[in-house]
């Protein structure tokens, strides 16, 4: 509501109503001032006419509706995470440490699915956890675990975060399977005391941040040379340009 | 009962991808809407759109609430549209002037419409929305498809309400003249 006649002001003039038409054929004002209003349009033919325009105005808008969006907009959310994460976000450390421990703790298999679509080599030496990543395995894998649609998709969240598309696109490749020395070290997590599991989650946490790191700095080196191509192009243009006839102004 | 859009801000800020994509699920189709509108070509508007939404997922870290999420965010995509009506206005002079009679059409068939019936009237409504000059379109876009109150548009465009309120008028009397035919 925006009440900008005084209520006292029975009768206003006709170029004040006519500021307020529009607030008042869109319903925006104050009671009184409407009222105050209303009694004007009632004498007055001019703006009663006006008023009656502006609704048939409104009532023709309308007619433009535009067509509904038609991705999903989940989907949508995730291309855009996956495109701006390299860039801009990785996820605050803590909050990444604490997803991991939620899949640890919550589903053992599931933290050995992801090491499995990352590749990743878990080695328990001396009490302490190490963990490397390879390319992701040509050889079929014997099937072991299937994995659950709700956690498949944080997967892809982290499989993104750690910048590998090979690696996204292997969540939908091995959802299956498992490969032998995987499998051992599955068995192994599922006896592992919670002490352990947190600790295996930090290690997993910091081997991501420098993978992120690599491709943080790979990514930047492409858009160097993609600003350089960009640039090459705009003098090529410019050029060309200055081959046509110069355009009479408008 | 729904998060409202800053709980989903504070939650995303914690750590919490489920957030964004509950907000992409909110705003994807107002965004989309305004967008298409504002610059009357459907692929500019998805690209204004992908803009928005990636300036948003990379800010949101740093949103501190000092305006509401949806001032924000219209902001963003007005800004957008009017950055690409610069771009247009560029690619347009160096056309000649049978070329511009073209794109016009092609400009309003892109738009899209639901109802075949109406198509044509559509197309003039649409034609006549976008043919106000920029000020005058955002507010009548805002208040008329977005069902924003002038107050909040004032806020969203950083302008007085009473400039809002003058700037709707002198836009429907720009249409009435223009859609004069259609009103009968």
């Amino acid at each position: 509501m925006t009440p900008t006649l005084p209520p006292d002001d029975l009768v206003p003039d006709c170029g004040r109503v006519r500021n307020e038409l529009a607030a008042l054929v869109y319903g925006e004002l104050a009671p009184d001032t409407r009222a105050a209003l209303e009694r004007h349009l009632e004498g007055c033919a001019a703006c009663s006419d006006e008023r009656a325009a502006l609704e048939d105005t409104r009532r023709v808008l309308a007619l433009w509706q535009t067509p509904a969006a038609s991705e999903d907009p989940r989907e949508l959310a995730r291309s855009i995470a996956a495109q701006a994460r390299p860039a801009a976000r990785p996820a605050p450390r803590r909050a990444r440490l604490l997803r991991w421990s939620a899949l640890l703790s919550g589903a053992a298999a599931a933290a050995l699915f992801v090491l499995s679509v990352l590749s990743a080599q878990v080695r328990l030496d001396q009490g302490r956890f190490e963990l490397s990543f390879g390319l992701p395995g040509a050889r079929p894998a014997p099937a072991a675990l299937v994995a659950e649609d709700d956690w498949r998709d944080e997967v892809r969240t982290i499989a993104s975060q750690a910048g590998s598309q090979a690696a996204l696109q292997e969540v939908t490749l091995r959802t299956a399977s498992l490969e032998q020395s995987q499998a051992e070290s599955f068995q192994r997590v599922t006896q592992m005391t919670r002490e352990e599991l947190l600790r295996l989650a930090q290690a997993v946490d910091s081997a991501l941040a420098q993978k992120q790191e690599s491709f943080d700095a790979r990514l930047q080196r492409l858009g160097e040379e993609a600003r350089q191509a960009d640039l090459e192009n705009q003098r090529a243009l410019t050029q060309l340009a200055s081959y046509l006839p110069v355009s009479r102004p408008r | 009962m729904q998060p409202t859009d800053e709980d989903l801000v504070s939650r995303f800020q914690g750590g919490d991808e489920t957030a964004f994509e509950a907000m992409v699920e909110r705003w994807n189709e107002p965004i989309l809407q305004l967008a298409t509108r504002l610059t009357g070509d459907l692929e500019e508007a998805k690209d204004v759109r992908q803009m928005a939404l990636l300036k948003t997922y990379q800010g949101l870290d740093r949103f501190e609430g000092r305006a509401r999420f949806s001032t924000w965010i219209y902001r963003v995509v007005l800004n957008l549209c009017r950055d690409r009506k610069r771009g247009a206005a560029v690619r347009e002079r160096a056309l000649d002037g049978a070329v511009r009679q073209q794109e016009g059409d092609y400009v309003l068939e892109e738009t899209g419409f639901h109802l075949a019936r109406d198509r044509e009237l559509a197309r003039i409504v649409a034609g006549a929305v976008l043919s106000l000059p920029p000020a005058e379109r955002e507010v009548v876009v805002l208040r008329h498809y977005h069902e924003l109150g002038f107050p909040a548009i004032a806020e969203i465009l950083g302008s007085p309400v009473t400039t809002v309120k003058s700037r709707m008028t002198r836009g429907l009397e720009l249409l009435r003249t223009r859609l004069a035919t259609l009103e009968a």
